[in-house]
């Protein structure tokens, strides 16, 4: 990683004890597309904005939400070409998993193996914090669970959450709307009500993606079809 | 003699009525010279999980090590006892890395796992498995083991400790001492018994000593 002239690391704590280059990390998940989470009783689902910078680009082709496993998904806000990086290393790591133990890695194990690859690039030579965060949605024996990645490596599991850019109002909208018995049905029309709240233009099937997982345990992308038919409930 | 001969080893378990045995002998040779009666072979992972590891003692007591070091670790990062099957396969993995270069071990797995169901499994020395519903045996006595269960087995027998002893007292020749632990789902209790290879041919005294249980 890096010749030996760059064998230091570049991400260095400045005199107030803050490591800047973490700081303009998030600065670049803030300024990238939203995406939501939303933990429900029997089930998780995981939302993104999917504006692309011109209509003759074939929107089919961009998939924003990633299965890591059978039943894990992920969401990011920041840059793409870091999150591809990402989601490689990790579906190695849960295969590398399943191969010892023959058993689907747990949530939390992977999210904790991504968080520390994450954090290696913090700390190592030649390298650059990822400009991503993540949204891990999965369910296991543990039952379904939200865990969000920054690029300093810290994980949080959470109930609801949003990042990118209208990451605030959406926060607030959720902590309105967000009960804990809500079905997963509930979640997905709390989630394109939250993403329709900072959506600039017509929302439709083609413009967001949403991903799902319920207690049959496997994560899928919604069509645009399956969109468009909860947003037509949701009006 | 080959290397697996070289200590000396006999193994068992069997699958009882919601409970599992697994018993070993405990004589430590150097080919033909005995060295100790009270070598342990059977080693416990968790409450609920039994390793026994014949073959070259060394081998078998680092592998061992390793096994336990890689199941402690599980522990603490997934908060959680490892299920058998899960740890057949982590043990078959570990021995595969070496697959030119082996443990010369035959390890023999058993225990308990979702909703208390026996399991129970044997691999050769590079990871291969082989699950059974009902015995597995390895060793330097495994012929002998392996003709003595076929006739002796029997399904869901209550307590497979009885079969288990009773089949080593009578029909096994190289072993001394059995060590047997009796897996019942909620009474995990262990039984140590010396044995000279001179009662394995007097059937009475056997059942004497069974009834001592």
């Amino acid at each position: 990683m890096g010749d030996s002239q760059y064998s230091f690391s570049l991400t260095t704590f400045s005199p107030s004890g803050k490591l800047v280059q973490i700081e303009y990390a998030l600065m670049a998940v803030g300024s990238g597309q939203t995406s939501l989470g939303i933990k429900a009783a029997n089930g998780v689902v995981i939302a993104t904005e999917k504006k692309l910078p011109s209509i003759l680009v074939d929107e089919a082709s961009v998939q924003k939400i990633q299965p890591l496993t059978t039943n894990i998904g992920v969401v990011y806000s920041g840059m793409g070409p870091d999150f591809r990086v990402l989601v490689r290393k990790s579906r190695k790591q849960a295969q590398q998993y399943f191969r010892l133990y023959k058993e689907q890695i747990p949530v939390t194990q992977l999210v904790r193996e991504t968080a520390a690859v994450m954090q290696e690039f913090t700390q190592s030579g030649g390298v650059r914090p990822f400009g991503v965060s993540l949204l891990v949605a999965g369910f296991d024996d543990d039952g379904p669970q939200l865990y969000q990645v920054d690029p300093s490596g810290s994980y949080f599991s959470w109930k609801a959450s949003a990042m990118g850019k209208n990451v605030s109002n959406a926060k607030t909208f959720l902590e309105k709307r967000y009960t804990d018995d809500m079905e997963l049905d509930d979640a997905v029309h709390t989630a394109i009500l939250t993403l329709k709240e900072g959506f600039e233009g017509q929302i439709s099937g083609k413009n967001i993606e949403i991903g799902i997982i319920g207690t049959d345990r496997n994560f899928r992308v919604l069509t645009p079809a399956e969109i468009d038919d909860y947003l037509a409930e949701v009006e | 003699m080959s290397i697996f001969e070289y200590n000396g080893s006999a193994l068992i378990a069997m699958v009882g009525k919601n409970c599992f045995a697994i018993a070993s002998d405990r004589r430590l040779g150097v080919q033909l010279q005995t060295i100790a009666t009270d070598f342990q072979r059977i080693y416990k992972i968790h409450d609920k999980l039994y390793i026994g590891l014949s073959g070259l003692a060394t081998d078998a007591q680092t592998l061992y090590q390793r096994l336990f070091f890689r199941h402690k670790l599980y522990q603490l990062r997934e908060e959680r006892d490892m299920k058998p099957e899960t740890f057949a396969n982590l043990v078959s993995a570990i021995l595969y890395e070496k697959r030119f270069g082996p443990y010369f071990c035959q390890p023999v797995i058993a225990g308990l796992g979702d909703d208390d169901k026996p399991f129970i499994c044997t691999m050769d020395s590079i990871g291969a498995k082989e699950l059974a519903k009902d015995f597995v045996v390895a060793g330097t006595a495994s012929e002998s083991l392996y003709g003595a269960c076929e006739s002796m087995y029997k399904p869901d027998m209550v307590c497979s400790i009885f079969s288990c002893t009773y089949i080593y007292k009578h029909k096994v020749l190289d072993i001394f001492g059995p060590f047997t632990k009796p897996l019942h789902p909620s009474n995990p209790t262990e039984k140590r018994k010396k044995f000279m290879a001179s009662y394995i041919c007097k059937p009475t005294k056997c059942r004497l000593d069974l009834t001592n249980y």
